[in-house]
């Protein structure tokens, strides 16, 4: 290879002729947002999906709620995953742009509480979990005899999180997390986090509590559960959404159709969520 | 001859430097004792070094290798990612990616006489019949391989050293054949070396300003490519300019001499002489773009993308679309899954043909360059 | 001489006497003009980078001196000023460390102030929200401000029972140490300065440009996502970043001069060819792949060294937390040697030869030569190699935002050494995590930019010095 210039245009041959291969006629669906749903239950449905409809192709990015409705807003997203609801300042942005969010529910889900499987804690009061994860009780010998001891480790999701953002509201009354407490990027990262330290604390969505090594600690007495959820009991339920663009249209209408839908919703229940039916 | 004892405090004192010298046992115990102490601290980082290689490569081996032909697992490097669904069927526990177990699934219902369902992979028999319950546990991005990743890896690659050595190249020929020297020339030069030392994030981070916001190119493969080459683009310019003033001044001086033009001169005399060595560094800036997820993350990658970048509509649409990346990859895998022997294997996996695939890359250009000293010493 | 001809040129040196112009230019000068062309897009696009780091980053400060007025003018400053007592309250109880029926006296005693901190909270919130999101010339809620500073004498009526009821809990609890008194002494004297604080306190005093920049590169808080108050404070990030970077090189540093010192003095010249390539192979490996074998490996491998019992001497040990600066530490060792060695070996292989057989002339043995001569005079190409393994370690993102436990909050140096086992955030992790969720233009957006800045800055100094101190312009990773 002698000469740098016959490379490059071999390059720019290559992608040539890459660009005009002929291209498959198929139906593209971006999906961003929320870790929540976007770690397990989106991609799994989307499977689904695309088993039933050959030739339909997604493209999925879940960096957090957050990401979702701006992406939605700047036009780079179809349907916007979310765990929250929009925030005034965000449809306010969506309007100056021209965007409409319309939330859509597609699951309910609780947000569990859960500590290492070896920490004997069974139960905790509103009030005590507020304490916790606002710092104001910052070991485990101050939530009485029934736990482990040692200093409490609260393990969080990251600021993007619509998660993040629904239990401070849920939980700890708008207050402020500890400045002690670790940000993690998604569900997974804290159930493997909490799974190996004695110490450990944190919340995950309904879909991720069976995992070995961490146990649901009960809310004065209730567990999340389907039943518990549904029926209003468990605090810290809340519901699930899909953002979209004015009314859902062609390719998005249909997908949003499937999930909906008896099918869709029994991959809800089987991956973990509350189905809305 | 009177003999008069010799009288040793009467010597010229040793000055204190090489005073131990006359302890002759601490002297060799403190070299012994200091090279092995240097001895163990080199041995040691080559040691942690390959602590980290052999873990990734092992687990990841027994991913990417099989035991029989032809010895490496095809189908995990040329799959797009799937689910893995672990179940029980008929006492015995099967691990089956998506394609695989729905096919599986079907057959079985067929077989026990029944239409499936397609859409809920979770069947259970109703009572009183014989059908067994197909209860899986999916793990999602655990089976299946990493095609689309290495594709969009080798795709940004491609394009980001395309654009950063033509531009590059370009401008060490001017820095140093071409322009005057003087302050200005020097002022330049001094920028371009220490933007070489700005952190990737950096250079993220302005690619995200820039590239997806202000210009409005979103999430594409051309924001990827541009963040990237900017990112390599000191490096290379610095470097082509080292392999340029390391030919000898007199190569130069004799084509001139000779009555050839500056392009000439630079076009038969220098830079056939220089190539060798801008290609080497140009090996080592494709290692570094290759291995850098920072820049990416925002700029062009995504989790799943189902289609291959080059199943699109339009030929506008081949850049202004989001890839696969193996690097962003693995940043998902180890976050975003659950960490269990299942996942372990796709996390290993990834991490060992990235790993590979950047190692190579890297040899080579050591290789070379050591290669390359040996023949070009003037 | 006729039957000789002349000797013909060789096609590519033919002198060519009648040159074609295009666009005015020779085919000289248009090829000039095109390598200058590269030249100069090259060095815009460089300096581009600067400009919009530059230019994006300075929007924060007045983007911030704007919120920092709404939230005095809205009353939330004073409020904050009101929940720093509640907070001092908290903290005291924990280093009382009271018991029993003292402990929920002590606890029930805040109540009161907490109750008028919700309701004067709730109050200042609104005022802030109903600013942000009024219309154009609708009236403004500041004047309801006044209302609440108004409140001041229930304050200071709610301050009075305090101090009466750690009065009481001091007067019947004897089972109190001296220390614990003082502590309580001193709390209780705390009371007259925040009332001083509450009392001068001005809605309307303005916010200098100064105090924006202040707030950034010395607040101690970075709080994003809030419902009360986003703050924006580097400190958090930088001491961790800093923290990071110590241990990285307090590992490193001995490992990769020693190891530099073994190889260009010690070793022969096969083990040299072998030991060389496979350092610098090291550096080649990914960052995100070692971020991986962190979470993967070595977090977990670490905490269990550390809960070995004949260890539990060490500073930290034992620790609960598998993703912690240590573990990042130890991986940016990792990566920062190969740095350190290329350099350090390449100047003291550049250390001329007379010097060292001089020094064996005189008899010195080779550590003595080592040591006295050899170092000595390649010390100033060590320090510009470590100056250059910081620059490097600073700047890494995929390790410390896997590893590093994403903790926001200045780490603890009231442990001592101990403080290397606490999960931290750096500078680059920030950026890394929330680059996605900014909107374009919001005041999280510049303040990202803005540490982006300060790490170019930091790099850039460093680069600079270390080529300064070196006396030889070269790249950091390459030959």
């Amino acid at each position: 290879m002698k000469n740098p210039l016959r490379l490059l245009s071999f390059l720019a041959a290559g992608f040539a002729l890459t660009a005009i291969a002929p291209a498959l006629q198929a139906q593209k669906l971006v999906i961003k947002g929320s870790d929540t749903l976007g770690a397990k239950l989106v991609p799994t449905i989307a499977e689904d999906y695309r088993a039933l409809n050959p030739g339909r192709s997604f493209e999925i990015a879940a960096e957090g709620s957050s990401t979702g409705i701006a992406a939605l807003i700047s036009g780079t997203a179809d349907i916007g995953m979310s765990s929250r609801r929009a925030r005034p300042a965000e449809l306010s942005n969506g309007a100056a742009k021209g965007v409409t969010l319309r939330p859509l529910i597609v699951c309910y889900d609780g947000i569990a509480i859960i500590v290492n499987a070896a920490n004997p804690i069974t139960t905790l009061t509103k009030r005590q979990v507020e304490q916790v994860f606002t710092g104001d009780l910052r070991s485990w010998d101050d939530l009485g005899s029934g736990a482990a001891s040692g200093p409490i480790s609260i393990y969080t999701r990251n600021t993007a999180s619509g998660t993040y953002a629904d239990f401070k509201a849920l939980a700890m009354n708008k207050r402020d997390y500890a400045p002690s407490s670790q940000k993690l990027a998604g569900n997974e990262q804290i159930v493997a986090e909490v799974a190996a330290n004695p110490n450990g604390i944190g919340y995950v969505g309904l879909a991720y509590i069976n995992a070995p090594g961490v146990k649901v600690v009960a809310i004065e007495g209730d567990l999340p559960s389907k039943e518990s959820v549904l029926a209003n009991r468990y605090p810290y339920a809340r519901p699930n959404f899909f953002y979209t663009n004015g009314e859902p249209q062609g390719e998005a209408a249909r997908f949003i159709d499937y999930v909906l839908s008896e099918a869709g919703q029994q991959v809800v229940e089987r991956v973990g969520f509350v189905p809305v039916r | 001859m009177k003999m008069t004892k010799y009288n040793r405090s009467a010597e010229p004192k040793t000055p204190a430097l090489f005073a131990a010298a006359s302890r002759p046992v601490f002297g060799r115990v403190f070299e012994c004792g200091s090279a092995g102490l240097l001895r163990a601290a080199t041995y040691f980082v080559l040691c942690c070094g390959l602590v980290v290689l052999g873990d990734i490569a092992l687990k990841g081996g027994r991913t990417v290798f099989q035991a029989q032909w032809p010895f490496v697992n095809v189908s995990f490097l040329t799959q797009a990612p799937e689910s893995l669904h672990v179940f029980e069927y008929a006492g015995e526990t099967h691990e089956m990616g998506d394609a695989q177990f729905r096919a599986f699934r079907a057959n079985a219902l067929r077989g026990a006489g029944r239409a499936a369902e397609p859409s809920s992979p979770n069947i259970s028999g109703e009572q009183g019949s014989a059908v067994p319950a197909i209860r899986s546990q999916s793990y999602v991005y655990a089976a299946g391989g990493i095609w689309p990743c290495i594709v969009g890896t080798v795709l940004l690659v491609s394009g980001a050293m395309g654009i950063a050595l033509s531009l590059g190249i370009g401008a060490a020929i001017f820095l140093s054949e071409y322009a005057k020297e003087g302050r200005f020339l020097r002022l330049v030069r001094l920028c371009i070396l220490n933007l070489a030392g700005v952190p990737s994030i950096v250079f993220g981070l302005f690619g995200f300003g820039l590239f997806v916001n202000f210009f409005g190119w979103n999430v594409s493969l051309l924001a990827g490519w541009c963040t990237l080459a900017v990112m390599v683009l000191p490096v290379v310019i610095t470097a082509a300019e080292e392999a340029l003033k390391a030919v000898p001044s007199g190569l130069r001086e004799g084509s001139l001499a000779l009555g050839a033009t500056q392009w000439q001169t630079i076009r038969r005399a220098v830079l056939p002489c220089a190539l060798p060595g801008i290609l080497t560094s140009s090996i080592l800036g494709i290692a570094r773009v290759a291995g850098e997820t920072a820049p990416i993350m925002f700029t062009a990658a995504y989790v799943v993308r189902d289609k291959l970048p080059w199943e699109v509509e339009r030929l506008g649409d081949f850049f202004f679309q989001g890839v696969m990346a193996l690097p962003y990859h693995i940043y998902v895998v180890s976050t975003k899954i659950p960490q269990n022997a299942y996942t372990a294997r796709v996390q290993y996996g990834t991490a060992f043909v990235f790993l590979a695939v950047v190692g190579l890359l890297a040899l080579g250009s050591i290789l070379l360059r050591g290669r390359l000293k040996k023949t070009y010493t003037w | 001489m006729r039957g000789l001809s002349e000797p013909k040129n060789p096609p590519a040196f033919q002198i060519h006497k009648r040159s074609r112009r295009i666009f005015g230019l020779s085919r000289e000068e248009a090829i000039r003009a095109f390598f200058g062309g590269q030249a100069l897009v090259a060095v815009v696009v460089l300096a581009l980078i600067t400009v919009f780091l530059f230019r994006e980053g300075f929007g924060f400060f007045a983007q911030q001196r704007a919120e920092l007025t709404r939230y005095r003018r809205s009353g939330v400053e004073f409020v904050d000023l009101l929940r720093a007592q509640e907070k001092a309250h908290g903290e005291l109880g924990r280093r009382l460390g009271l018991r029993g029926e003292a402990a929920d006296r002590f606890a029930d005693a805040i109540v009161p102030l907490r109750a008028l901190l919700g309701e004067l909270g709730e109050w200042a919130l609104e005022i802030k929200e109903s600013e942000e999101s009024r219309a154009d010339g609708a009236p403004t809620r500041f004047g309801e401000v006044a209302e609440i500073t108004a409140q001041y004498p229930k304050i200071e009526d709610t301050f009075g029972e305090l101090t009466a009821q750690l009065g009481t809990i001091t007067e019947s609890s004897p089972g109190l140490s001296p220390e614990q008194r003082a502590q309580l002494e001193k709390h209780l004297s705390g009371f007259g300065a925040t009332l001083a604080k509450l009392r001068a306190w001005d809605a309307e005093k303005p916010v200098s440009g100064w105090q924006a920049a202040r707030s950034f590169f010395f607040g101690r808080q970075w709080l994003t996502a809030s419902f009360w108050q986003d703050f924006y404070g580097v400190v958090p990030l930088f001491t961790g970043s800093l923290l990071v970077s110590a241990i990285a090189l307090g590992l490193a540093v001995p490992l990769g001069l020693g190891a530099a010192i073994y190889v260009s003095q010690i070793a022969g010249a096969r083990e040299r060819s072998v030991i060389k390539p496979a350092i610098e192979f090291i550096a080649a490996i990914p960052s995100v792949v070692l971020g991986f074998f962190g979470i993967a490996v070595l977090g977990q491998a670490l905490r269990a060294l550390s809960q070995v019992e004949w260890l539990a001497w060490l500073p930290g040990f034992p620790y609960a937390e598998r993703l912690n600066a240590l573990t990042a530490g130890c991986l940016l060792a990792l990566i920062a040697v190969p740095t350190i060695f290329t350099l350090a070996e390449d100047a003291l292989a550049s250390v001329p030869r007379a010097l060292k057989e001089g020094s064996y002339a005189l008899g010195a043995r080779r550590m003595q030569t080592v040591a006295r001569v050899i170092v000595p005079s390649a010390l100033s190409g060590m320090v510009s190699a470590v100056l250059l393994g910081l620059g490097r370690v600073i700047g890494e993102t995929m390790v410390v935002l896997l590893c590093a436990g994403n903790r926001i909050a200045i780490p603890d140096f009231s442990a001592g050494l101990g403080v290397v086992t606490q999960p931290v955030h750096t500078m680059t992790g920030i950026i890394a995590q929330e680059m996605g969720e900014v909107a374009t233009g919001t005041i999280h957006y510049r303040a990202l930019f803005v540490v982006g800045l300060l790490l170019f800055l930091i790099a850039l100094t460093l680069n600079y010095s270390a080529q300064k101190i070196l006396g030889r312009y070269r790249l950091p990773s390459l030959r």
